[in-house]
């Protein structure tokens, strides 16, 4: 088994799942963003993003703060350091996997 | 470029749109410009006046942009955009000079109303054309309301030119021109997106 392929397998579970990519992704890109933000870039449903949020809480990748601005809840997400960290190397490991050796020799 | 850096790009790209995309922006740039504009079509009245009382006004009137496009704008953006379309702020430290390359015009009309203002009206009035027309050409599909910015700027440079306005007034005439430019894409954008993203239910 080649090294790429054995890297592969080590894959974060927790990003790999497409709704915690989509959000892992956001949250890279930008320094904090709502709920109402993350729900419209990755077209979520609340349910849906409240809970992947809450993975990826659980696992120290996001920090979320619940507060108040007026009579609207408000709930900032971001990025904390080991998420990006994790975020880093799950996109390296994709991008060993995507130009790595093996390419073009099919 | 894999998917995932593009990925990341189009999500970085898409949250600093986001702060264009209401048009609040564009409405405070309008009220500067036509500030801006009546200074100096004042500022004869101002001559009048102690040297540190012009210097005043004339500092508080550049310090009006800073504060309508950050306290103010924040002010409206809760209250308007974030509770329909979210809240996110961007880490670009470039965000600066991102906003200035937003409305490239800005720039290069300043220095044509400038000009204007010191040559006679035909001559100014070519400058300007000349100047539009190179706008046109270099920038034409990368700044929005570029339709409405070259015909309502050359429709002022004849006005300015043809009405009986004095030299010293031109520049001042045209900055309000580009204030009231400003005010209609502003709007005009203000209006789409409310249309677009109702109020939501609290």
């Amino acid at each position: 088994m080649s090294t790429t392929l054995q890297e592969l397998a080590t894959l974060d579970r927790v990003i790999h799942e497409p709704a915690r990519l989509m959000i892992m992704t956001v949250l890279y890109a930008v320094s904090e963003a709502d709920f109402i933000y993350l729900q419209n870039e990755c077209g979520l449903t609340q349910g849906n993003l409240s809970s992947h949020l809450a993975r990826l809480e659980e696992e120290g990748y996001v920090l979320v703060v619940k507060t108040f601005k007026g009579k609207y809840p408000l709930t900032i997400c971001s990025l904390a350091q080991k998420g990006r960290i994790a975020f880093e190397e799950y996109a390296r490991v994709m991008r060993a996997a995507i130009q790595g050796p093996a390419r073009g020799k099919l | 470029m894999t998917a995932i850096d593009s990925a990341v790009a189009d999500a970085s790209r898409r949250a600093r749109d986001h702060w264009f995309s209401d048009g609040l922006f564009t409405l405070g740039q309008s009220v500067y410009f036509v500030l801006l504009g009546l200074y100096f079509h004042y500022f004869p009245v101002l001559l009048a006046w102690p040297q540190w009382c012009r210097a005043a006004i004339f500092s508080l009137v550049l310090a009006v942009n800073p504060f309508l496009s950050g306290p103010v704008l924040r002010w409206f953006k809760w209250r308007i955009t974030y509770p329909r379309t979210g809240y996110v702020a961007t880490e670009n430290a470039n965000f600066d000079r991102e906003v200035r390359q937003r409305h490239p015009e800005m720039w290069v009309l300043f220095a044509v109303f400038g000009f204007e203002g010191r040559l006679p009206s035909w001559v100014g009035l070519i400058a300007l054309a000349v100047s539009l027309g190179i706008l046109w050409i270099l920038t034409r599909g990368r700044f929005s309301f570029a339709w409405l910015f070259i015909p309502g700027l050359a429709l002022s440079g004849v006005l300015v030119s043809v009405l009986p306005i004095t030299k010293e007034n031109r520049f001042a005439y045209m900055l309000i021109a580009l204030g009231i430019l400003y005010f209609f894409e502003g709007a005009t954008q203000l209006f789409r997106y409310l249309r677009q993203h109702p109020a939501p239910q609290a």
